[in-house]
């Protein structure tokens, strides 16, 4: 039987507020006098996040995009801390602060069960030291076997089961693993850098970028060995990293200047997304590819931004202009 | 060249400064000294301005509020022992119209 709805549709709703709508739900909001719809983005899209306690950029960072950890880092006039702070997705509060000030350690795991190992202390030395983080306190771990600053890590991987990779100075290609009770030595990037990034997980790890000199190039680990993936289309060094190995997700980062580009990789290449909107070099990242985290940054900042992949809900605005 | 961009100072407060639906339906691009670009005659990026209480400048002003931040990062940079300079001193930025 014909019906009116068949007919003519139907009508469109008018509200005084944008719902909480289906995707392809079209409404009139009648306090704006904007006809609007609900899509899903097609690219990636940026969010400020909320901002950090203390202006700071260099230090380490682990967890997701809701419940990220940052900890050690470099503030204003160049000097190292141990300030710790959690995120839970809307703002940041300090946390007990770690046991050794630092800067350009690595960190690995999540808000609640965290790791930052090496980087640079007072005084300009490279450390060695290792910090567990188990919810509420820092307690020092086994140190790895060589000093470092600026490593990659396998960010993905668990307080039993990481590995930590490439850094400097000397620029280095040693790898080494942990799990759960020792460090040892494993198979050595094949190009030495760092300031780096890293995603993943012990047995299935990313490395990528770095510098000197500024490196495009990416390095997959197997659990055994590194092997030459395809370049980043940006070279870049100190971005944001985020994801796991067939998932990566590299955010801005330097190369005299900083760079705003945004890239993420599949397990065999890197392509483009959205640049963020204020590029930092020395900036840290948490998260996955499609929910990634940028924090801080040299010069030093309290903005952080939030990373969501395409295929988010998304309200839009008809319009013919 | 016809200007495509306008100009604004606002002091990012952090969560819902910039959300999903500005990010996705304008280009939004911050830099030093609190300054932000967006499209110039775009109903949406106008309405961003009005949310974050932005201070409209003209491009020229927010150059030289940057600029003068950069000076700034740059003169820190300079009174920084060179074991703590942990990055290439700050390079100038040209707005674009």
């Amino acid at each position: 039987m014909t019906t009116y709805k068949g007919i003519k549709g139907f009508t469109v709703q008018n509200v005084a507020s944008d719902p909480t709508a289906n995707t392809g739900q079209v409404w009139y909001n009648s306090t704006t006098n904007l006809l609007k719809y609900s899509g899903v983005t097609t690219s990636g899209s940026w969010t400020t996040g909320g901002n950090l306690g203390t202006s700071s950029g260099d230090g380490a960072s682990a967890g997701t995009q809701t419940a990220a950890i940052f900890m050690g880092r470099v503030t204003g006039g160049g000097n190292y801390n141990t300030t710790s702070e959690k995120y839970d997705g809307s703002s940041w509060t300090a946390t007990p602060s770690l046991g050794t000030a630092r800067r350009s350690g690595t960190g690995i795991g999540t808000s609640t069960a965290a790791v930052v190992a090496g980087g640079q202390t007072t005084g300009g030395g490279n450390i060695s030291t290792v910090e567990n983080w188990n919810g509420s306190a820092w307690t020092t771990g086994t140190a790895i076997a060589t000093a470092r600053r600026a490593m990659g890590s396998s960010s993905s991987g668990t307080q039993t089961a990481m590995i930590v990779f490439g850094g400097g100075e000397p620029i280095s290609t040693a790898t080494e693993s942990w799990n759960g009770s020792s460090w040892s030595t494993v198979g050595s990037l094949n190009a030495a850098r760092y300031v780096l990034g890293g995603a993943g997980t012990q047995p299935a790890a990313l490395a990528f970028g770095g510098t000197s000199p500024v490196s495009n190039a990416s390095e997959e680990w197997d659990g055994s060995s590194w092997t030459s993936g395809n370049t980043l289309g940006t070279a870049r060094y100190g971005g944001g990293s985020a994801g796991i190995q067939t998932a990566a997700l590299y955010m801005s980062g330097g190369n005299a200047p900083v760079v705003t580009n945004v890239e993420k990789y599949n397990g065999t290449s890197w392509s483009n997304d959205t640049v963020v909107p204020t590029g930092k070099s020395k900036t840290n990242g948490a998260g996955t590819q499609t929910a990634g985290l940028m924090i801080g940054g040299l010069s030093p900042t309290t903005a952080t931004f939030e990373f969501t992949g395409a295929g988010a809900a998304s309200t839009k605005t008809v319009s013919t202009e | 060249m016809a200007k495509t961009r306008q100009y604004l100072i606002s002091e990012n407060w952090g969560k819902g400064f910039i959300e999903l639906n500005e990010s996705t339906e304008f280009d939004i691009k911050g830099f030093f000294g609190n300054v932000w670009s967006v499209p110039k005659n775009n109903k949406k990026a106008n309405l961003w301005i009005g949310k974050v209480l932005g201070s409209i400048k003209t491009k020229d002003e927010a150059q030289e509020i940057v600029d003068a931040e950069i000076q700034s990062q740059k003169d820190i940079w300079d009174n920084t022992a060179t074991t703590r300079r942990h990055e290439p001193r700050p390079t100038n930025i040209i707005l674009q119209e």
